[in-house]
């Protein structure tokens, strides 16, 4: 959960930083808005501006030019163009002009003739240091003057402003009044002149104060960007670092601080926060809790499971000293633990009881009563009832105290490992499987009992089957027949007789492996649904030998009475094979220490015949040898006896021994002599005691026949 | 080794005598497959302590195999170049098989 606000965090930020965030917002607005403004209101105050004062000079310059049109007499004119002369009046209207300039922006006020080419200037105004031009004054006109002129030269003419540019005066902006006669004929025109670039100026002026304001307004924009930042986007930005060390804090398990008091929504945001924090770091509390709890229950589920394991029993094989059967059983648990179960165990020297049970459901309530189930029995089968009863009492006391309402389907059965008598009894298990020796395996439809721990009282019936050698039972759970494909179809009883029958005559382990590859093939990937448990008995029947009688047996080595593996010291001598004489043969273990018994049992003759001590020394060293190899080459892990035999010829007197063993085909005589002449580093002693045999007897010779080495020495003994 | 100790029967008696860095092994009974191991067992223990001279009596020695050879013959390796491996009274049949296997000319036989 932390991860999640990271990275959400972290997106923020990078938007963050890609937008610049408000205070950027803030500013790029202002600015913008400053900008707009600025122009904005710029053009319209320039626009208006201009026009107000161009109609304020408008009105100005042709208010003196009206007033000169009216108050000039026209009549005067046409005499001051002749004579050239200036007389009183001549001054009193320069004396206006004059004034008018003074007192004004006017920069020329003047009044001339219009003629062909050029201006006649009859007055024209000054500021008192006799600029102006003199009467009868001849100029050009400036350009589109005379079109000017001619516009206003005439009763009612326009009144407005004419714009002239030229390299002496600069920008004018000319007001035209024409000047009538008494018969009211236009013979003067009255000029007043404004220059633009005085306007221009004036505007200017008005623009800079304009800005000023502007500027001003501004500033106070971004001044009130500083406050904003200050109210608004700190304690955000502080909010957003709070929420940053959240997770750290969290994280770090220090406590949460946060000082946002601005008194206002953001600091609900704020307590918001503080209060998401707390639940947050409860939540986790209570997870990590969880967490530890959940692991703790895997945990003792695992170690459950391998209690419940160990109580079926596992090692094969399970029963090495009673060579009558060979049997062997596996379980795959579908969960960790299950409610299957299988069991065998020993009621008595001759008895082996043989449990296949299904518990209903799986995982900690089917093991805990698979538990109580098996032990239960157990205990019946060791009190020594029979399948029937044990069923019966087993019922009951399942029954008894079993809220929860389990059950279990149940196949028992007791062999008799002398006769290979089964009785089995079912309780509502699947059938069991059945070989005949040298036969096929078959389905037994044994009478089904009710399942055991449903209701109590319940009456089971016992059957006989009869094991002779050979013979092989096959008991499973429903997790073998149930197995399904992923399309859902099941594995089924007669696949799994078939499978049976690919190797019928192959040992229980074997089998089992056979329907774990068939059920294995058949299901693939679908997952397994239910415990695979199988048990698979095979009768071999008794075995042919024997215990002789002879007090080494009896104090043979700790294995158990009917035991028939072989152990150090036993001595078990053939009924005779040899005419007339017992006791010429032995069988011993393949051990060092039996070297002793081979050599008592030959020289004890040897004795007895008044043998020399040189030839009972010899013989002894050959015991030694050819049994000490017998013993060096065989396999250690079988217990196949040797068998020594000792014959005594006449004609010459000679002693006859041979030594006979199970081990892999080995001619000691194959081997070459070693090189007795070489000095002591280079010598090996490998050889040297079938070389000293060979040296001491009159004749040996070896055979492989039957599977048994066979070698056979005969010394002369005289 | 328990039907041998039931029987009540030593296959070999070892008696060892040490002066200084020589050391003196008197054997009694005979050294073969059975008893050959502690013999061995007895040598290591000896040769560890920085023995440079053996020698064995074998006046009361019955006979040896191939077994009791090979632990002779290991011991002669071993002493050969810095050291002295001596047989003392040896019985007729045992130098016989000695004669016989070539190991008379290996081991110093007094």
């Amino acid at each position: 959960m932390i991860e999640k606000l990271r990275a959400a965090d972290a997106l923020l930020k990078n938007k963050f930083k890609k937008q610049g965030g408000i205070k950027a917002k803030i500013i790029a607005g202002v600015s913008i808005l400053g900008l707009v403004l600025l122009l904005v209101i710029g053009l319209i105050v320039f626009f208006v501006s201009r026009n107000w004062l161009l109609n304020s000079y408008e009105l100005l310059a042709y208010s003196y030019t009206g007033t000169a049109s009216k108050l000039i007499n026209g009549d005067s004119i046409a005499g001051y163009m002749a004579s050239s002369e200036k007389d009183e009046y001549y001054n009193t209207v320069d004396a206006y002009l004059n004034g008018a300039l003074f007192e004004t922006d006017l920069v020329y006020f003047s009044v001339f003739v219009p003629l062909e080419d050029e201006l006649l200037y009859i007055w024209d105004g000054d500021k008192g240091e006799d600029l102006g031009y003199d009467l009868g004054y001849r100029e050009p006109y400036l350009r589109n003057e005379k079109e000017a002129v001619a516009e206003i030269y005439r009763q009612d003419p326009p009144e407005h402003l004419y714009h002239f540019v030229s390299e002496e005066y600069g920008n004018l902006a000319v007001a035209y009044s024409p000047i009538f006669n008494s018969d009211n004929e236009p013979v003067a025109v009255a000029e007043a002149d404004l220059s633009l670039d005085y306007i221009r100026t004036n505007l200017t002026n008005i623009m800079w104060i304009i800005t000023l304001i502007l500027i001003v307004v501004i500033g106070g924009l971004g001044i009130l960007e500083l406050i904003l930042t200050k109210t608004i986007v700190a304690p955000i930005r502080d909010l957003s670092q709070a929420s940053v060390d959240l997770v750290e804090n969290l994280k770090n398990d220090q406590p949460f601080r946060f000082d946002i008091h601005t008194g206002d929504e953001i600091e609900m945001l704020a307590n918001s926060f503080e209060h998401m924090d707390a639940e947050l770091r409860a939540y986790i509390k209570e997870n990590t809790e969880i967490t530890a709890e959940r692991e703790r229950i895997v945990t003792e589920l695992s170690l459950a499971a391998n209690i419940q394991k160990d109580m079926l029993p596992g090692k094969f094989p399970a029963f090495p000293d009673k060579t009558e059967i060979d049997i062997y059983a596996a379980m795959t648990p579908a969960r960790e633990v299950g409610g299957d179960f299988y069991d065998f165990f020993l009621i008595d020297d001759r008895h082996i009881a043989l449990v296949m049970a299904d518990v209903s459901g799986k995982g900690i309530p089917a093991a805990l009563f698979m538990m109580k189930s098996m032990i239960m029995l157990r205990n019946s089968a060791m009190s020594g009832n029979s399948p029937k009863a044990v069923l019966e009492e087993v019922n009951n006391e399942l029954c008894r105290n079993n809220q929860e309402k389990m059950f279990v389907t149940v196949w028992f059965g007791i062999l008799d490992l002398d006769s290979g008598r089964l009785i089995a009894a079912n309780g509502g298990h699947e059938y069991p499987i059945f070989r005949k020796p040298e036969g096929l395996f078959e389905l037994i439809k044994d009478k089904h009992g009710f399942v055991l721990g449903g209701i109590s009282g319940m009456r089971y019936t016992e059957y006989e089957l009869q094991m002779d050698p050979g013979a092989c039972l096959f008991v499973y759970t429903d997790g073998v027949p149930e197995a399904t494909d992923k399309d859902q179809n099941f594995f089924g009883t007669e696949r799994t007789v078939a499978a049976l029958n690919r190797q019928p005559a192959e040992t229980p382990q074997a089998l089992l492996n056979n329907i774990s590859m068939a059920v294995a093939d058949f299901v693939q990937d679908a997952p397994q649904f239910d415990d695979l448990t199988m048990m698979s008995v095979k009768y071999l029947g008794k075995p042919e030998r024997k215990p002789a009688d002879t007090e080494e047996q009896q104090n043979a080595g700790p294995a158990g009475s009917g035991s028939s593996a072989w152990q150090p010291g036993d001595v078990r001598t053939a009924e005779g094979i040899d005419a007339g004489k017992p006791e010429n043969e032995i069988q011993v273990a393949p051990v060092i220490e039996n070297i002793q018994t081979v050599t008592n049992f030959v020289i004890d003759d040897l004795k007895d015949r008044g043998c020399s001590a040189k030839i009972i020394r010899s013989i002894s060293i050959v015991i030694d040898e050819i049994f000490g190899n017998i013993v060096k080459h065989g396999k250690r892990t079988e217990n196949n006896p040797v068998t020594v035999r000792k014959e005594f010829e006449t004609g010459p007197s000679s002693l006859v021994l041979t030594f006979e063993d199970d081990n892999a085909p080995f001619d000691p005589l194959a081997r070459e002599d070693p090189n007795t002449a070489l000095p002591a580093k280079k010598r090996v002693v490998g050889g040297l005691g079938i070389f000293m045999v060979k040296k001491s007897v009159d004749d040996i010779q070896y055979e492989y026949k039957d599977g048994k080495n066979i070698l056979t020495i005969k010394k002369y003994l005289k | 080794m328990s039907c041998l100790q039931r029987k009540g029967i030593e296959m070999l008696k070892i008696t060892r005598y040490t002066e200084g860095n020589k050391v003196n092994i008197v054997l009694e009974g005979r050294l073969d497959s059975v008893s050959s191991p502690d013999l061995e067992k007895e040598l290591v223990s000896v040769m560890s302590g920085g023995i440079t001279s053996v020698t064995f009596d074998f006046a009361k020695l019955d006979y040896i195999t191939s077994a009791g050879l090979r632990i002779l013959l290991s011991l002669q390796q071993n002493l050969e170049n810095n050291g002295e491996l001596k047989l003392l009274h040896v019985n007729k049949d045992i130098m016989e098989i000695f004669e016989m296997t070539g190991f008379s000319e290996i081991l110093t036989i007094a």
